[in-house]
């Protein structure tokens, strides 16, 4: 099965590999799947591997770590804003956050993040370029460079306007976050469990619903994740 | 039912003073009392003048209020009522009352203390504290605190206007579980009507006006239910009085529009309501095809026929079009400036679409209203003072309050004698003033004595303001999300601290965070942390996601007839047979719960 993906990714990369310069070659409406490796440095716990899909369209992206019961989704509001819902599977609720929720619970979003998780403008701010490497056969551009307190490498793929890999080394450990399978969204094999069609609630309500069993719930669930700081981060490397 | 009686009594007693009579006995006691001529200082001294260090500014700022209270004690205005007005500002207790007021003194008003500044509603003559538990809630949510301020019927957590019989979640059974509500009967009588917020119209507080549903989160179709109860925004296009409701503005728009359309400022964001296609309904389009009843500009008379066109209607959604709306010239006004609740104030400038103001939407509803002449009931909700607190950002909050305030301040302006104005809140927040700041410390600032950052136990700087829970929590994990997070994360039990830049205006703000190790609560006297900026969370002693409301009694002014009516410590559901007392509802000889006829 891995061997067919891998065959079917290299002639999907092939089939979208055109000029990389030519925005319309890009593929943006793309279900993809990564594999995030986590090596702690020191005392830590051992290693981590986790796998996740984004579903990713012109206006959306959607996160779901394989097993999970939540899930995250950034869209831009249409008014210049990015949009920020986490999802909670098992009681098939999301709750919205507006670009001001985001705002005020100190969550400024980087779309470009969201979609690519790497910025274009990180990489040309932070990293050089090293040349070009082999991936999934395919040769990529590979940046390196030191920002924000650690190592970085990652491998870009103009067709997919994506960060296949991305290695970040810093006093913590080492993550690596490399890409296993991209499918054209309209044809991508895997269940997207929100479209079971969930209810919405507006974050900024949670306060005026603590008797609700359901909100309750969610809020233990949503815990301080998201009121301190690593929603955001979700965008990047996620959980 | 006790309310009733004392009412009564109030109403069958041989002789209440007219304004005449009330009048003259004031001018009667200031010459008995040899009262002093001299005025009463409405600004108090500045730095520049600073006599509030001597014995004589105070001896005579006393005298003068002594006397003032003195003459007003006897201004009893028993007079009815043509209109009423009631401003609920959602979740401002008295220390967001207090903070507000001397955040408004600072910043807005330049004065270099602002700790004597009074917002506009604290200058009125008449006050009293509510007592707002609900009849299954110490400290309760917005659905049965607006209810008993409505209906003068106190209600069980998350009850629209329905009797505390009714579990929560459940169908009423029988018309008499539905409350009636002060708007309905204004309604009744042929007054003109309005509800004006920053929440969405459909939220808890503007809707009590209107619905009646045993659940507040019902406010839109496709929220999950076994009810066969309408759901709120349909209720307002449904029932009698919600439909017939002059001016509604506020946010919401997508709780009125079917998930088949899109928002047409936020434009990828769908209607919340089952499509059109799937036999849905579209609530914006429904309204603005309702039959409109015509009101003479210059008489008031509202015909008794209604026109099926609807050229005396106007639908807005941005502030463009709100400004294009004359009073004159339109009878019936909705406004959904949001797809959900409005910007708070300290955003406002910057929405994609623009939206008017508080005070802007306050006015024209009046100007609107006013044009019947049988008078009117006006609900003013400053809805988002209630989510800056639950955010933790006392910055957002507090702006909010001072915006309500200023939107009282107009209406003030604009009414005459005969409109009663009350000021409250639904219930307070878990927010104290704390420390021994120095006169004139920065509301938004760290405690400051004698000039110098007053440090805690840790030997780091604290802020005046602060929440006893909330997302802004600084303490360490020891719960079991806790150890499930720092095993999901292979980091440690406590919280980081870390500041980051915000992206507009180059102001700093402080997050704290599970992605690190802790290193206890932060400094806040680092640099670039600035408590005053507008993001800033304020610390709280228990982690919540978002912070609750507080229990303690809530303030209420008045003005206008029966504003003295305002006294002492009162149940909140007291604040409706007052409001109904002065516009003279026959109910309130009998029962105000339905059935009426």
């Amino acid at each position: 099965m891995k061997t067919f993906l891998n065959v079917f990714f290299a002639l999907f990369l092939c089939a979208t590999c055109r000029g990389a310069s030519d925005p319309a070659a890009v593929s943006v409406e793309t279900a993809f799947e990564f594999e995030t490796h986590f090596l702690p440095k020191g005392d830590a716990p051992s290693d981590t591997l986790s796998k996740w899909r984004m579903w990713r369209s012109k206006t959306e992206v959607e996160i779901w770590q394989i097993g999970s019961k939540d899930g995250e989704v950034w869209g831009l509001d249409g008014a210049g804003g990015v949009m920020f819902k986490r999802i909670f599977h098992p009681e098939r609720t999301e709750v919205v956050f507006t670009a001001m929720d985001l705002k005020v619970i100190g969550h400024p979003v980087d779309w470009e993040r969201c979609f690519s998780l790497v910025s274009r403008k990180f990489i040309e701010e932070f990293l050089k370029p090293a040349g070009k490497e082999s991936f999934q056969n395919q040769e990529l551009e590979c940046f390196e460079g030191d920002a924000q307190g650690s190592r970085w490498r990652v491998l870009w793929s103009d067709s997919l306007h994506m960060a296949v890999q991305v290695r970040v080394e810093n006093d913590k450990g080492t993550s690596i976050t490399k890409l296993s399978e991209s499918h054209p969204l309209s044809e991508q094999p895997w269940q997207r469990l929100r479209e079971r069609g969930y209810q919405s609630m507006d974050f900024s309500d949670l306060g005026d619903s603590e008797n609700d069993p359901t909100v309750k719930r969610l809020m233990r669930r949503m815990g301080m994740k998201c009121t301190h700081g690593s929603c955001g981060s979700v965008c990047l490397i996620p959980k | 039912m006790k309310s009733n009686t004392i009412l009564s009594l109030f109403r069958s007693r041989p002789q209440v003073p007219g304004v005449l009579t009330a009048s003259v006995l004031a001018v009667s006691q200031a010459f008995i009392c040899g009262a002093h001529a001299e005025v009463i200082p409405t600004v108090a001294p500045t730095a520049t003048t600073p006599a509030d260090t001597t014995k004589t500014y105070w001896a005579d700022a006393g005298k003068a209020k002594l006397n003032q209270l003195k003459v007003d004690s006897y201004k009893l205005n028993a007079t009815r009522a043509k209109n009423v007005i009631l401003f609920v500002g959602d979740g401002m207790g008295i220390s967001t009352i207090t903070a507000a007021r001397i955040l408004e003194g600072q910043k807005v008003k330049g004065s270099t203390k602002g700790e004597e500044n009074l917002l506009s509603f604290e200058q009125f003559p008449n006050s009293a504290f509510s007592r707002t538990y609900s009849v299954n809630q110490q400290v309760s949510d917005s659905a049965p605190t607006m209810t008993a301020m409505v209906t003068g019927v106190k209600a069980n957590d998350g009850a629209l206007s329905v009797t505390a019989n009714v579990t929560r979640g459940t169908d009423v059974t029988s018309n008499a579980q539905n409350l009636k509500t002060i708007l309905e009967q204004a309604k009744d009588r042929g007054m003109a009507a309005g509800i004006v917020t920053t929440a969405r119209v459909t939220h808890a507080t503007p809707a009590a006006c209107y619905a009646h549903i045993s659940d507040r989160d019902r406010e839109h179709d496709q929220k999950l239910t076994t009810m066969t109860t309408k759901d709120i925004a349909a209720q307002l296009l449904d029932c009698d009085a919600g439909k017939s409701i002059e001016v509604v503005l506020g946010g919401g728009r997508t709780y009125f529009m079917p998930s088949n359309q899109f928002d047409p400022e936020y434009t990828t964001l769908a209607g919340k309501r089952k499509a059109t296609t799937a036999g849905g309904r579209d609530l914006i389009s429904e309204w603005k095809k309702l039959p409109s009843r015509v009101v003479d500009p210059t008489t008031g008379a509202v015909s008794s026929a209604t026109i099926a066109d609807n050229s005396r209607s106007a639908y807005v959604w941005n502030k463009t079009g709100f400004n294009a709306v004359i009073p004159a010239n339109v009878d019936r006004l909705l406004g959904l400036f949001e797809p959900s609740h409005v910007q708070y104030e300290a955003d406002r400038e910057n929405d994609p679409a623009g939206e008017p103001s508080l005070t802007d939407m306050t006015t024209k509803a009046i100007d609107i209203l006013a044009k019947n002449r049988n008078g009117y009931f006006l609900m003013v909700e400053g809805g988002r003072i209630d989510h800056g607190h639950h955010a933790g950002n006392a910055y957002r909050a507090l702006t909010d309050a001072i915006a309500f305030s200023n939107a009282v301040k107009a209406a003030a302006e604009k009414v005459g004698p005969d409109t009663l104005i009350v000021v409250t809140a639904d219930h307070s927040h878990v927010f104290t003033i704390a420390g021994y700041p120095d006169r004139g410390n920065p509301i938004l600032g760290l405690v400051k004595v004698g000039g110098t950052t007053t440090k805690d136990m840790l030997g780091l700087p604290y802020t005046t303001l602060s929440y006893a829970n909330g997302p802004g929590y600084t303490g360490a994990l020891t719960g079991s999300s806790a150890t499930s997070y720092a095993s999901n994360k292979a980091e440690g039990l406590k919280l980081q601290k870390t500041v980051l830049s915000e992206g507009d205006g180059g102001a700093t703000y402080y997050v704290s965070s599970v992605t690190g190790i802790a290193a206890g609560r932060p400094n806040l006297a680092a640099t670039g942390v600035n408590t005053e900026a507008r993001d800033f969370m304020q610390e709280a002693t228990v982690p919540l996601s978002s912070e609750t409301h507080a229990g303690e009694d809530v303030a209420i002014f008045a003005k206008g007839p029966n504003a003295h009516l305002f006294r002492g410590t009162l149940e909140q559901s007291m604040i409706y047979w007052i409001m109904a007392d002065a516009l003279r509802f026959p109910q309130i000889n009998g029962t105000a719960i339905w059935p009426q006829n």
